[in-house]
């Protein structure tokens, strides 16, 4: 039976939560800063859920009273990125356990700043990394 | 405060990248209603969103988004300022990154420059063809 810790396929979508304000609605344009590693946060890796755990609202849930889209790339185009971007399930969490966690260890707060970093937020902030973008989602 | 160059480290391919595409051809009045118009943006642009963010750091938090400090804030005023002076186009766009730092984007078809004050003060651009960085340079370390 599966508890989140299997290996993640190719074919498996993930979710992304964006801030409103990082989503263009007109263009359709993701800012690549929703896809940025933050520094006290994202220490091991950029986190996203994985869609067989979860649903797309509950993915958007974010802050009371806010508006967020959902971001959902699809795992195998990660993998076949230049530079690649790894996908691994993190299923354990400092303050509990979720089977839909999964990290990009590629994106880390320590190599935020790297060339190679920003352009993996480019990639996966665009097709094919990016299949579409779901909302906007209000968290109530 | 540390002054701001940008001009001083632009290549002649991003000056292509960023060309305004002004009409010389037309007569100077015209340019100057350009100039004047494109300046004004900035002005708001600096007014209504770098000093309101300033002024109210909360309606930039989120979760996961820590809001920038005034010394940031204060860098990304005077870049703009000087981008401004330099008769740039105004960005495209304006946003705050997860830590606490600003970066102005101008996106033109397949190309994109960001400007990007980090949390930490320093200042660099970037040019992207596509998802390629086939530039970037810190203009402030």
């Amino acid at each position: 039976m599966n508890d989140g810790t299997e290996p993640i396929a190719d074919v498996e979508l993930l979710y992304r939560r964006i801030p409103a304000a990082w989503y263009d609605l007109t263009t359709g344009i993701i800012g690549e800063l929703a896809l940025s590693p933050k520094k006290d946060r994202d220490t091991t890796g950029l986190s996203v859920s994985r869609a067989k755990y979860k649903t797309v609202e509950q993915a958007a849930l974010g802050q009371s009273g806010k508006k967020y889209f959902v971001a959902v790339l699809i795992a195998g185009e990660l993998r076949r990125a230049q530079p690649a971007i790894q996908i691994v399930p993190q299923p354990h969490l400092p303050d509990g356990y979720d089977a839909s966690h999964a990290e990009l260890p590629d994106l880390t707060a320590g190599n935020r700043k790297d060339n190679d970093t920003l352009v993996r937020q480019e990639l996966l902030a665009t097709p094919p990394c990016l299949l579409r973008v779901d909302g906007p989602f209000f968290t109530p | 405060m540390p002054e701001i160059k940008p001009n001083l480290f632009l290549s002649s391919r991003f000056q292509n990248i960023i060309s305004t595409n002004t009409d010389t051809e037309s007569p100077v009045t015209s340019d100057t209603a350009w100039k004047e118009s494109k300046r004004l943006e900035w002005d708001h642009l600096i007014d209504h969103r770098l000093i309101e963010w300033g002024r109210d750091p909360a309606s930039v938090a989120d979760e996961g988004v820590e809001p920038p400090t005034g010394e940031i804030i204060q860098l990304a005023i005077m870049l703009a300022q000087q981008l401004r002076d330099a008769e740039f186009p105004p960005p495209s766009s304006i946003l705050v990154d997860p830590n606490g730092g600003i970066v102005l984007i101008f996106r033109l078809q397949e190309s994109k420059v960001t400007y990007h004050i980090w949390d930490d003060a320093t200042i660099d651009y970037c040019i992207f063809q596509g998802t390629s960085l086939v530039k970037r340079e810190y203009i402030k370390k």
